[in-house]
């Protein structure tokens, strides 16, 4: 499987990789990106099975960037990976088509279980 | 129907301290003690971040600790060896900032049912004091995380 990190933290970039490995999800070496305009390009050069993004970014933020992707057709798996998780934000993810929500802190169980049975 | 607004400081400093244990306990695997609380401004971090949490309050919570701690932190947080090479500084900030957006984070939804207004910023990182703008109330949480001193600061009616 083929991810993109997209967070405007190197450090939760950071995270979500060894996580990820924590959790045994089997992936290739995951591409990155810093906020949802870098992510769109990432998308088209990488073409990833799966993207993992952050909602509070500059330029960009992580629901105007799913927005975007969903815009032009693209329906590939979606997660937000954030430190707000609120019923509002949780429904307004999935309503713009994010399949799930994790939130921080989260353990590589939480983190696997999301991305396993996407469970919002 | 959402719970009645808060207006009183006790309760934002116990779902601040609530959410920093959390946030320790999970991404630091460190327990959190709290140790004082004061209205009175601790001396100069060497290195804090701070986030805008804005509803029906105007508030800003941070964390800050000297050098060394920080480092011992953020390398906790990042999975790191203690004796790996420290972190240069703005991967510190930017470490330090992640562990300030997980408090916040999880403090918005600790006091969400309160305020369903609630907004936080991203966080603003730097090396010393913050000079925050119209604080009308403040308290200083000094703790400790594992053996790494740390104090949280939460300033009301501020801005940066």
């Amino acid at each position: 499987m083929k991810v993109l990190i997209v967070d405007d933290s190197k450090a939760m970039r950071m995270i979500v990789r060894r996580t990820l490995r924590q959790a045994n999800v089997e992936t290739a070496d995951p591409a990155e990106a810093g906020n949802g305009t870098e992510a769109l390009d990432a998308v088209n050069t990488d073409q990833p099975d799966l993207i993992l993004c952050d909602w509070n970014m500059p330029e960009m933020n992580g629901i105007e960037f799913l927005r975007a992707l969903r815009a032009d057709g693209n329906q590939v798996r979606f997660g937000f990976v954030t430190s707000e998780g609120t019923a509002e934000m949780r429904a307004e993810a999935l309503a713009a088509g994010a399949q799930f929500i994790i939130t921080k802190p989260f353990t590589p169980e939480k983190f696997g279980a999301a991305i396993e049975n996407e469970d919002a | 129907m959402s719970a009645p607004a808060v207006s009183d400081m006790t309760t934002w400093v116990e779902g601040l301290l609530g959410a920093a244990v959390e946030v320790c306990e999970t991404a630091l695997m460190q327990p959190l003690e709290p140790l004082t609380t004061s209205s009175e401004m601790p001396p100069a971090p060497g290195v804090g971040s701070y986030i805008a949490v804005v509803g029906e309050e105007k508030l800003i919570v941070g964390i800050g600790c000297d050098h060394e701690p920080a480092q011992e932190l953020c390398k906790r947080l990042l999975g790191m060896e203690a004796e790996d090479e420290d972190l240069s500084t703005e991967d510190l900030l930017d470490a330090i900032g992640e562990i300030a957006n997980m408090i916040a984070g999880v403090l918005k939804a600790r006091m969400v049912e309160h305020d369903p207004s609630i907004l936080i910023g991203l966080p603003t990182c730097i090396e010393g004091r913050l000079h925050a703008a119209q604080c009308v109330d403040s308290r200083f949480l000094s703790c400790q995380v594992g053996a790494a001193p740390l104090t949280i600061s939460l300033l009301r009616g501020a801005t940066m």
